[in-house]
């Protein structure tokens, strides 16, 4: 009997506990929104930091982003990556630590990053889009071709895909091509100004 | 009265006052440690930006070094850093970590091209150029960031020798000789170049070479005659490079030459069944002029060139095309392979070369060079016609050191090690099929000052 109750006992503790902590984490990360919409990030960072676990991926996934935000580059690439290897399919933590790579001006990595999303799914339109992007500034024209191509396949008329495969076009020599792409652009926005600028180099 | 101080106390430190030196020098280190650890991402980045767009490079590196962080933009800067203060060793180690987060940023690339440059490292200027041009096609660049001069000089000492027929001599009937050619002695060099523009730079340059080659004739392992033979050379060069855009390098020489020597040889009275020796003294003006056109497809480097060389009783057109490859990301690596076509009066040749070249410690080259076939034909007036065939391998080893004297004049030390073994065989409608093996080693020791301006 004595042992019966000492189980309930324990389990109640266990219960208690386990909840207290989602609790504490439900609150955690409540603070952190308010802090973070008042531009507080270093202290919307330490709200998260009191309650860290580091098997946690959502908590490693918010203070990536939060220590972006708050400038501190470095441990938000740490964040990140730890979240990735918490949860090794995930896309959003490879889209999140980006953004610290691209400010400590680590593109290659970042690269890397972006083609393994689309090893997950290579129809992903936005690293699609910005693995063109990346390209293109490099003056990789060919390779920013494959990428956005796809992405204009899969949304016809959107205006930044439209525009960059245009001017990628453009810098290929492909002006036919590229003609009809600043165009399509024009339908979206009627006297865009690149894409007439884009026009009369082909003129 | 005085206080009764232990015995193990540091007899500085017996006296109260001292103690506050103690206070203060241990205030001061825990400050220092406080500093060290506010150095976070943020700090670092906006202080090396601070003394990077102040040009205070010593505080850079400090703080660089301190943060121990590893991001572009931080290499990025204490490699500029270290380039400013003209040490181009460290600057290109920085430039390298600063690639490895981004490989397609042309000012990390475009400064590690300089740093190697600077270092007398030419491959890996070649490829960086090269990577450059991948990211960057339509960029242009000047050839190099300042008009450099530079004047050095070195002792040359090589020998050579050959031995016709190697398994049939007959050294009872034959006579042989050993001649060291170019022989030993010091020389000098001096060049100024001028940027006329971003894109066209002019070099004016000397040289000077005086050597001393001995000459031996034997017959039977019995010395017959020995004699010293003197050789001066000048020459004047002019080299005009003009880099209309990144990818294309088109360069013209010219160069005259006066050589002053003494020569040697031995000749057989069979009357008298003697041997003579005459010295001879000439006096050669040698001119030459070529074209060279480089072409740059990131890893692969592709040139051509044609020249025109004046010799004392012929000339000759030689034109070829050179294949290299130097793979960036292994800079320690340089394959290269040349088809070179000769043409004289009366004689045509075609070569095939292949080298390899392994960056083996930081400043010691080793490279291998492989001649496929250098095939000669030749026809005389008389009707005959003669092929020659070499086959060669040779292997040289250079070690050089740099030293950046200040910001502008930095000199080196230059050891280069040659050695080169090889087979010719004749081939001639006259005389029956010969073979000659011949073998020369040479050996050149340099220092070199350059001045940047």
């Amino acid at each position: 009997m004595v042992k019966k109750w000492f189980l309930i006992l324990v389990s109640l503790t266990l219960f208690v506990e386990v909840t207290g902590q989602q609790s504490r984490l439900q609150e955690a990360f409540s603070q952190s929104y308010k802090l973070e919409s008042a531009a507080d990030y270093k202290n919307a960072v330490s709200v998260l930091s009191q309650v860290y676990e580091e098997n946690n991926y959502y908590l490693n996934l918010r203070l990536g982003w939060l220590s972006y935000l708050a400038g501190d580059q470095t441990h938000a690439v740490a964040y990140y990556k730890k979240a990735i290897k918490l949860m090794p399919l995930s896309i959003e933590a490879r889209l999140g630590i980006a953004y610290p790579l691209s400010v400590l001006g680590n593109w290659d990595q970042i690269i890397n990053y972006y083609l393994e999303i689309l090893k997950i799914d290579p129809n992903h339109s936005l690293t699609n889009y910005r693995l063109g992007s990346i390209y293109y500034n490099r003056g990789k024209y060919d390779k920013a071709r494959v990428y956005l191509e796809k992405v204009v396949n899969l949304y016809p008329f959107d205006y930044d895909s439209l525009l960059l495969l245009a001017w990628t076009k453009l810098n290929l020599g492909q002006y036919g091509e590229a003609r009809a792409l600043f165009q399509t652009v024009l339908l979206n926005r009627p006297n865009d100004e690149s894409a007439l600028s884009g026009l009369s180099k082909i003129k | 009265m005085k206080p009764d101080v232990p015995k193990w106390v540091i007899p500085a430190f017996r006296f109260p006052g001292k103690w506050l030196v103690l206070c203060f020098f241990l205030l001061y280190a825990l400050t220092l440690k406080a500093q060290q650890e506010k150095l976070d991402y943020r700090t670092t980045d906006s202080l090396t930006l601070k003394y990077y767009l102040t040009g205070e490079w010593d505080s850079l590196i400090r703080v660089g070094k301190a943060s121990g962080l590893d991001y572009y933009w931080l290499n990025a800067r204490m490699g500029y850093a270290w380039y400013a203060k003209g040490k181009y060793g460290r600057a290109l180690r920085y430039f390298k970590k600063a690639l490895i987060n981004n490989d397609a940023d042309p000012f990390s690339l475009e400064f590690y091209a300089y740093s190697s440059m600077s270092l007398g490292f030419s491959e890996q200027t070649s490829a960086a150029i090269g990577s450059i041009i991948q990211s960057n096609p339509e960029r242009l660049y000047p050839l190099s960031p300042y008009p450099q001069s530079g004047a050095g000089g070195g002792f040359l000492q090589s020998t050579a020798s050959s031995v016709l027929n190697p398994s049939e001599i007959d050294k009872e009937k034959n006579i042989y000789g050993e001649a060291a050619l170019p022989g030993s002695g010091p020389y000098f060099y001096g060049y100024g170049s001028l940027a006329l523009s971003p894109k066209l730079i002019i070099t004016p340059g000397f040289s000077y070479l005086k050597t001393h080659n001995p000459f031996r004739a034997a017959k039977a392992d019995t010395l017959l005659f020995s004699a010293d033979n003197n050789y001066h050379e000048t020459n004047l060069h002019l080299t005009m490079t003009w880099v209309p855009r990144l990818c294309w390098t088109v360069q013209s020489h010219l160069r005259l030459s006066g050589m002053n020597y003494e020569f040697s040889t031995v000749s057989y009275n069979p009357a008298h069944n003697s041997f003579s020796l005459a010295t001879n003294k000439r006096k050669i003006t040698d001119y030459a002029g070529g074209l060279k056109l480089t072409h740059y497809f990131g890893d692969l480097v592709i040139s051509t060139d044609a020249s025109w060389h004046s010799e004392y009783d012929s000339s000759f057109t030689q034109a070829g095309i050179n294949l290299y490859y130097y793979p960036f990301s292994d800079s320690r690596l340089i394959y290269g392979a040349g088809l070179y076509a000769t043409f004289h009066n009366n004689n045509a040749g075609i070569a095939v070369n292949q080298s390899l070249s392994l960056n083996l410690l930081k400043n010691l080259w080793l490279t291998g060079a492989f001649t496929l076939g250098n095939i000669e034909h030749k026809s005389f007036a008389d009707g005959w016609i003669t092929y020659n065939a070499d086959f060669k391998i040779s292997r040289t080893t250079s070690l050089s050191i740099l030293f950046n004297l200040n910001q502008s004049i930095s000199a080196s030390v230059q050891w280069t090690n040659l050695k080169c073994k090889g087979q010719r065989i004749y081939y001639s409608t006259f005389t029956d099929t010969m073979f000659q093996d011949f073998a020369y080693h040479k050996n050149s020791l340099s220092l070199s000052i350059y001045w940047k301006w």
